[in-house]
């Protein structure tokens, strides 16, 4: 009788792990069609990212119930409710993620009636390396892989890298041609975005480790 | 272990013995005292006698037993392969012999299934497609080596587990999800990782009830295909956008001329200079289309001789001067000393270098200098075309040598290209086995490297 409903637990477990997964995954298209976008001045796509927005939302509310029914039901105790614990907070980086997509595809629908100042290559670099991150934490929380998950915080000293060399870039297109001031400034604020999204994975990845080891550990300097 | 011959025989013993007292018991009263001794000797021979016989029968047949035990034991351990043995001409031979032909009408199935799944795994591992199979709750219990490639993993880390934790793609695993409920087969076109997939999704069903066991999906990658699709539409596009320009152009001159403009000769002579130029990009734009298409369907074979190389570009640069004087600008041309004959084509050869000199001149400023560098190495020839001229984006780099393709159309149209030159370029110099390379930075200048090889 016991046995049977801790298995029902672990189940209930792996499909509450495939809903984090598919909210992953979700956020990944999002992140990658908003720079997209964005590259094109696509107001179609923008809108698209958009639409899956409401998806997420919907997800975390669902995911959350899952969680709370589980810890009510099953009364979990230590890695069992880590994992519990550590959901409900992927779950809330994963929604911020989300939400600072939406607000590339907002800047996308912004520019669409002008022309990029320059075509954009270290935006779009960015992203598929915070892509990967987004990636690379949820693997490590579904195998709960310390290892990848320490990798993969390294990458965000890269983000953060290429995030100067956008503002430093930026800033000399402004102050050679106050015309392009306004533009620019929403492309460092996409940067900003992308930024953000980035330090999100991090803590993706510092709670995988804390779901292990139990200890925490700062990831993010 | 009290083998089972003893057991038989010391059971048969006791009872034979016993009878034997019973019955000695029995007579003890109606015979004499000699008779009964004799009588008793008699039966204690018999007993003893009997039992030899007794145990001698029981031995045969518990050794029948034992060879039978023995074969099943074999068997048991997995080792179908022994060879036929035959036993006694009884019952237990008998019974052996069946189990030695059932044992052989499985191995035959088993190899034969050995054999099938065998042949299915190569298939599978031969396939361009990507196979991955799922049990009925969607974890994943098969995936072919081009699965494999396509998605950066190996079967033994994806067996048993969920589509999503392997591949994160939304789509597929709705799809997934909803054949393994409905059972209908699905195909789907993806992108996944700027990769497009046709997706071909299947359900497993049972033998009986068709129920669903799970589900088959095939990936087939598109990405190119769809690439030259795109390509393809492009480049009608374009053709048709390059043709038509001069065309209306010429068309509303000849308006203008037709509506009376004819009556001022200053003005006809302007209009048909005007009209002459265009017709002439159209004329060059045709030429350039028919050189390239050539190239393409692969009918052009080039026959190479010595080219003397320093005339080669003494010509070209004759061609060029026009050019150079307009824009003031200056060719400096370095040919290594010991370099006098190169091997190609020299009508084509003039081409490549007409057109990366002519390039670099126009889109550099005025009063700059261009450099036309030669050298030799132990592989071949490689020439330089250097300029300072206004430079390519790092994104563009990888596209120049495509069809029609414009960093900037505007200026492109104003210094006059058809859109198709380093496209020729390019297929010249790997019709001469060659490599063309750019480097460029914004501002800066670009530097074409070609490479040639001596043969």
């Amino acid at each position: 009788m016991l046995g049977s409903s801790r298995n029902n637990f672990h189940e209930s477990l792996a499909v509450l792990q495939q809903d984090i997964l598919r909210m992953g995954s979700l956020v990944e298209q999002m992140i990658e069609k908003a720079v997209n976008s964005l590259s094109e001045l696509d107001v179609n796509l923008a809108e698209e990212v958009i639409q899956i927005e409401l998806e997420i939302d919907e997800l975390e509310i669902l995911i959350e119930d899952k969680c709370v029914k589980l810890i009510a039901t099953q009364q979990p105790m230590a890695k069992d409710l880590r994992k519990i614990t550590a959901s409900f907070k992927i779950i809330t980086d994963l929604e911020r993620m989300a939400d600072y997509s939406v607000d590339i595809a907002k800047v996308t629908k912004r520019l669409a009636d002008q022309k990029l100042i320059k075509p954009l290559i270290d935006i779009p670099r960015m992203s598929s390396i915070t892509k990967k991150m987004v990636k690379e934490a949820l693997d490590a929380f579904v195998r709960e892989d310390v290892a990848l998950a320490t990798q993969m915080c390294k990458d965000d000293d890269i983000v953060d890298q290429i995030y100067s060399q956008i503002f430093r870039e930026l800033l000399t297109y402004m102050l050679e041609d106050p015309r392009t001031i306004s533009q620019a400034t929403y492309l460092l604020f996409v940067g900003r975005y992308i930024e953000r999204i980035a330090d999100h994975a991090t803590n993706i990845g510092e709670r995988v480790i804390y779901l292990v080891t139990g200890e925490r550990k700062e990831l993010n300097d | 272990m009290l083998k089972f011959k003893w057991k038989i025989t010391f059971a048969y013993t006791i009872f034979l013995g016993i009878t034997m007292g019973l019955v000695t018991i029995f007579l003890k009263n109606s015979l004499q005292n000699l008779q009964l001794f004799v009588f008793i000797k008699v039966m204690a021979i018999t007993l003893f006698i009997s039992s030899g016989f007794f145990f001698l029968w029981v031995h045969q047949i518990t050794n029948s037993i034992e060879d039978l035990y023995k074969l099943t034991t074999d068997y048991a351990e997995g080792n179908y392969e022994k060879k036929m043995i035959s036993l006694q001409d009884d019952e237990i031979g008998l019974i052996a012999t069946n189990i030695q032909i059932m044992v052989k009408q499985w191995r035959k199935v088993i190899r034969e299934n050995q054999r099938e799944t065998s042949r299915i795994s190569t298939i599978l591992a031969s396939m361009v497609e990507g196979v991955i199979a799922f049990d009925q709750v969607g974890k994943i219990i098969l995936l072919n080596k081009a699965a494999e490639e396509m998605f950066n993993i190996t079967e033994e880390k994806a067996y048993k587990r969920y589509f999503l934790e392997v591949i994160r793609s939304v789509q597929l695993v709705d799809v997934l999800k909803a054949i393994l409920v409905s059972g209908k087969h699905q195909i789907v076109e993806i992108v996944h990782q700027e990769q497009n997939y046709r997706v071909y999704v299947a359900p497993i069903l049972g033998d009986k009830n068709n129920n669903i066991q799970g589900a088959v999906m095939v990936l087939r990658n598109v990405t190119n295909l769809r690439r030259l699709e795109q390509i393809r539409t492009e480049f009608v596009a374009n053709v048709s956008h390059e043709l038509r320009t001069p065309l209306t152009s010429i068309k509303g001159y000849l308006e203008t001329l037709l509506d009376g403009a004819i009556e001022d000769s200053e003005v006809v002579t302007k209009f048909l200079r005007i009209m002459e130029s265009e017709t002439t990009r159209l004329q060059r734009l045709i030429e350039d289309l028919l050189t390239i298409s050539k190239f393409e369907t692969g009918k052009y074979e080039i026959v190479k001789k010595p080219i003397n190389l320093i005339n080669l570009i003494k010509q070209v640069k004759e061609t060029l001067e026009p050019v150079l004087i307009e824009r003031k600008s200056f060719l400096n041309i370095n040919i290594e000393e010991k370099l006098d004959t190169i091997m190609g084509n020299e009508d084509m050869l003039q081409q490549v270098f007409l057109n990366l000199l002519d390039n670099a001149i126009k889109y550099s400023p005025d009063e700059s200098i261009i450099t036309f560098k030669a050298r030799v190495t132990p592989e071949g020839v490689v020439f330089n075309i250097i300029d300072q001229g206004i430079g390519i984006p790092a994104d563009s780099l990888s596209r120049i040598f495509e069809r029609f393709y414009r960093v900037d159309k505007a200026r492109s149209r104003q210094v006059g290209g058809t859109g198709l030159g380093l496209s020729i370029v390019k297929h010249i110099v790997e019709r001469h086995r060659g490599i063309i390379q750019v480097e460029s930075e914004v501002g800066q200048g670009t530097i074409m490297t070609v490479f040639l090889p001596l043969a």
